[in-house]
């Protein structure tokens, strides 16, 4: 295994490209600006036929511009990191040539920093448990051997056929920021993940069933036994086995854990800033307003220890709090803001820019958990007399301007309280804004494998379109 | 040349040093140009240069892959040993790398006018134009916006694949679309609608007319007003007429990735083992073709340097090809078809669709609408998804209108068709003669990797497919 590089001397060589960067757009012309520097690696490997199929590994080192010139914006980019002094100066000169063909906005501003220096920021984030240095050595024995024994325990299921995808990801980032306004930062972690499929024959017409199942972790330590994933993924192919129809209806639809979070993932969509800025949010009025029954709570908490959106500072340099999104009246407390979708709606910054080493800041949730709830999928399924469960969604979620949703979805039939037969080829309509308000039922039973941690939800009823 | 022809053999005997059937050096420098307005004012205005390089070793079905965007020689050398670890394989042939020699190819997806040879300010125009032509169109209509936004973006990207079979091709790819979306409030509700066209000609693609910015702020004020006092659709099983052109993105979703080879040979598909079946009704001809000149879909090489071609997928309703890369064909035995493609050289190649469309038919498309008492017509689609396996797919209809008695009547929304591919295919009992490729919009997303596609369709009529709406 080949030795790391100190990570810590890493860290130190984005933050100085990032002060390089500032201090060439300053030059260029760029009284406010923000430059970012991004470094990961990563590795994948997947198996078939008990063999490993591919093994990728990238190396990754970017950069980014961005900069405020009479109030007009400019943002250049470049995936190979600049190395010299005039490739610096060269990056910076291009987003205040870019600058000068914007339109001149009150709402460009590069917003001051947290107080928090660059070793503050390190030790700080440090402490959220984001990085494992197993993880970061990206072993590709122990990736293959993991891929491997996943594909070995799910092929060794009675009716399983095959595999479509077996993958073990492995990935070490670091990313720095330095703003004009004086803020220096990075933040490093690291993350691990298992997936698994299982592809199963349903009757004799060649029609197949695959399903699939994952896990992912910041560290080695905390991911289950390929075994595990395995046998899940086996287990929810063989149970599709013969799935139909149902007739069409309005009746109680639940969705497990994973299609909560599917279903909540466009709620924090509506929440974002410059989706309500743009009036293109069902939810551009909710603000103060009761959006969902009461009982439980929404939040959204940058500093959870080990999440997967966890940060000390945000992509503007902000810094990161819990803050309660829905309370458990059900009032919707606050957007999701950046400074630039603050500022279109005239309020400060949330905290919450998300930004990528190339990409501009843009408004969205970091850990976001919804508490509150009791009981689980199993007891939720015993409460419920008749109605579907969905455990697979297809198409796109709500329109993001009306909430109107339709889609494809498959799951089982619940008849008195217990899992029926498994159904396919059904839809699910409504509208976003009342279907939130239509949870009758939460569980306890967070999915806690991505930074949207959502337990299993229950509707009173959904219109359901299936035969007629 | 983008890398040193020493350097390239250097990198492809590095990549072999452990054995290997095959190794590819793949090398990508792309500029890229982005501007995007709403409300008036151009919120930015983003330029992004990406180059590195990508190399991968294939040893039976096992492959390899090592991609770095820091291309000092070094960095280069590294990627090329983290490559050169294949594992497994037995019995396997190690290779001896041919020398390099330059190949020629096609023109027909070659730029006429590259975006990096426009000035920067000429290519900002394109969005206010968009933008002026929207709301002048708006005011026309009547309708008050509640939201125009704009925007443009292009690539220029040179490229070079070297290969251990001797192969070194270069290829310069363009690609500029303009896209726009207007929202509009229609007493309390809002409507929107989309327009947007692009190619791989470069800047002369919006000298034609009906490819101006101007055309397209029409085409989605048009679409908006169309949806004013628009109702809950019906739902159940019922006859839906496909509209045509944009409609292809259903062809290309249900049917399309199907046809994959990756999908085929891992028996994932329900179209593995196939060939020669009728899987359509014999109204339906479906072709895949990167060789369109300058469609949003076409190359001249695909991202393995093998010549696109236009691939027969099914013939009057049997099955008669795949769409394959050069790993795929050759574990299946099938022809290579130069469908390998990549998003960029992070991404190894995957056997991918450039233009798919079904082939025109005889109906004239006023005689298919009338010839349905009652259904739905799609004139427009917004997302959807499908499931390879089984074949079975959602899509969103972005603009549809009820078919009553023969004759389009009231706009819909919250329509989705929710139907099995082939299924679907078995039940075209009409093809129109109007078969034409969207405008040049369509990305098309599989494993992770994004690359452009053009669909296309001619006016359709299916007998039997489920609606899911909410009235």
């Amino acid at each position: 295994m080949s030795r790391l590089p100190t990570p810590t001397d890493d860290r130190l060589a984005a933050e100085e490209l990032a002060v390089a960067l500032v201090e060439a757009a300053r030059r260029a012309g760029a009284a406010a600006c923000d430059a970012t520097v991004g470094l990961s690696a990563s590795l994948s490997a997947s198996a078939r036929d008990f063999a490993v199929e591919d093994i990728t590994r990238s190396q990754s080192r970017a950069a980014a511009i961005r900069v405020v010139v009479d109030g007009k914006l400019g943002f250049a980019t470049s995936s190979d990191a600049p190395r010299s002094a005039d490739e610096i100066d060269e990056l910076a000169r291009t987003a205040v040539g870019l600058a000068r063909l914007a339109s001149e906005s009150a709402h460009n501003v590069i917003l001051q920093g947290a107080h928090l220096s660059a070793d503050e920021a390190r030790a700080a984030g440090d402490g959220l448990q984001l990085w494992d240095d197993e993880t970061a050595l990206l072993d590709p024995g122990w990736a293959t051997t993991q891929a491997l024994a996943m594909e070995r325990v799910v092929r060794g299921h009675d009716g399983v056929i095959g595999v479509r995808d077996v993958a073990v990801g492995l990935r070490r980032g670091l990313f720095a920021l330095a703003t004009s306004t004086g803020f220096v930062g990075s933040t490093r972690g690291t993350t691990a993940s298992l997936s698994c499929s299982a592809v199963v024959k349903d009757g004799e017409a060649g029609k197949l069933q695959v399903e699939s199942w994952w896990a992912a972790a910041r560290a080695l330590a905390s991911l289950p036994d390929p075994a595990v994933v395995a046998d899940e993924a086996a287990r929810r192919a063989l149970a599709r086995r013969g799935a139909r129809a149902v007739s069409s209806g309005t009746m109680p639809v639940i969705f497990d854990a994973a299609m909560a979070r599917g279903f909540f993932a466009g709620v924090i969509g509506a929440l974002s800033g410059s989706a309500v800025a743009r009036r293109q949010s069902w939810l551009a009025d909710g603000l103060g307003e009761v959006i969902m029954p009461a009982g439980t709570v929404l939040y959204d908490d940058p500093l959870l220890s080990g999440g997967f959106a966890s940060r000390v500072f945000d992509g503007e340099g902000q810094a990161s709090r819990r803050q309660v999104i829905v309370d458990d009246s059900g009032r919707l407390l606050t957007f999701l803001l950046d400074a630039q979708s603050g500022a279109r709606l005239g309020r400060p910054s949330t905290g919450h820019a998300a930004r990528g080493a190339t990409s501009l800041p843009h408004p969205s949730s970091t850990n976001t958990t919804m508490s509150g709830g009791r009981g689980d999928l199993a007891s939720i399924i015993a409460e419920t007399k008749r109605g579907l469960l969905v455990t697979r969604l297809l198409g796109r979620g709500a329109d993001a301007t009306t909430g109107d949703l339709s889609r494809g979805a498959a799951g089982f039939v619940i008849e008195d309280g217990e899992i029926g037969h498994p159904v396919e080829g059904v839809t699910i309509a409504g509208n976003a804004r009342d279907m939130l308000k239509a949870i009758d039922r939460v569980g306890a039973d967070v999915d806690e494998r991505s930074a949207l941690r959502l337990p299993t939800i229950r509707f009173a009823a959904l219109s359901v379109g299936g035969t007629t | 040349m983008l890398l040193d022809p020493g350097l390239l053999s250097r990198l492809i005997g590095r990549a072999l040093q452990f054995g290997g059937d095959f190794a590819e050096v793949y090398v990508q420098r792309r500029k890229s140009l982005g501007f995007s307005l709403d409300d008036g004012i151009v919120r930015d205005a983003s330029s992004g240069r990406d180059y590195g390089v990508g190399v991968r070793v294939l040893r039976g079905a096992h492959m390899t892959y090592a991609w770095s965007d820091d291309t000092s020689d070094e960095a280069l050398l590294a990627c090329a040993d983290a490559a050169s670890r294949v594992d497994g394989g037995q019995g396997s042939v190690t290779v001896v790398a041919r020398p390099l020699s330059q190949r020629h190819r096609g023109t027909h997806a070659d730029p006429s006018r590259p975006p990096a040879d426009v000035p920067l300010d000429r290519r900002a125009t394109l969005v206010r134009r968009l933008d002026d032509a929207a709301r002048a169109a708006l005011a026309r209509e009547g309708a008050s916006a509640v939201q125009v936004a704009c925007s443009y973006a292009d690539v220029d990207e040179d490229i070079l694949i070297a290969n251990s079979e001797g192969l070194v091709v270069t290829d310069r790819r363009a690609l500029v679309r303009v896209s726009v979306e207007v929202v509009i409030d229609d007493h309390g509700h809002r409507r929107s609608g989309t327009g947007g066209g692009g190619s791989r000609i470069g800047l002369d693609h919006f000298d034609a007319p009906a490819n101006s910015p101007e055309a397209c702020a029409e085409e989605a004020v048009r679409m908006a007003c169309a949806q004013r006092g628009a109702r809950p659709a019906p739902r159940g099983e019922g006859i839906v007429v496909l509209g045509p052109s944009s409609s292809g993105v259903l062809l290309h979703e249900a049917v399309g990735h199907g046809l994959e080879a990756d999908f085929i040979r891992k028996k994932t598909s329900l179209f593995a083992g196939r060939l020669g079946d009728k899987v359509a009704s014999e109204l339906c001809t479906v072709i895949d073709d990167g060789t369109l000149p300058g469609m949003r879909g076409s190359l001249n090489i695909d991202d393995e340097g093998h010549a696109t071609s236009r691939t027969v997928l099914i013939d009057r309703g049997v099955l008669t090809g795949y769409i394959s890369d050069r790993l795929n064909a050759s574990l299946l035995g099938v022809e290579r078809t130069g469908n390998g493609r990549r998003q960029s050289f992070r991404h190894p190649p995957l056997p991918r669709m450039t233009n798919t469309f079904m082939g025109k038919g005889t109906d004239d498309p006023e005689d298919i609408v009338k010839s349905v008492k009652q259904g739905l017509y799609c004139r427009a689609f917004g997302g959807g998804q499908v499931d390879i396996a089984n074949g079975s797919f959602v899509f969103e209809v972005k603009e549809g209108y009820l078919i009553e008695d023969g004759k389009l009547t009231a706009p819909v929304r919250g329509a989705t068709l929710v139907g099995n591919g082939p299924e679907t295919l078995q039940r075209v009992t009409r093809v129109g003669h109007d078969a034409e490729l969207d405008k040049g919009v369509y990305t098309c997303g599989k494993e992770g990797q994004s690359v452009p596609v053009g669909v296309g369709l001619p006016t359709v009529r299916i007998d039997g497919i489920t609606i899911g709406g909410t009235g």
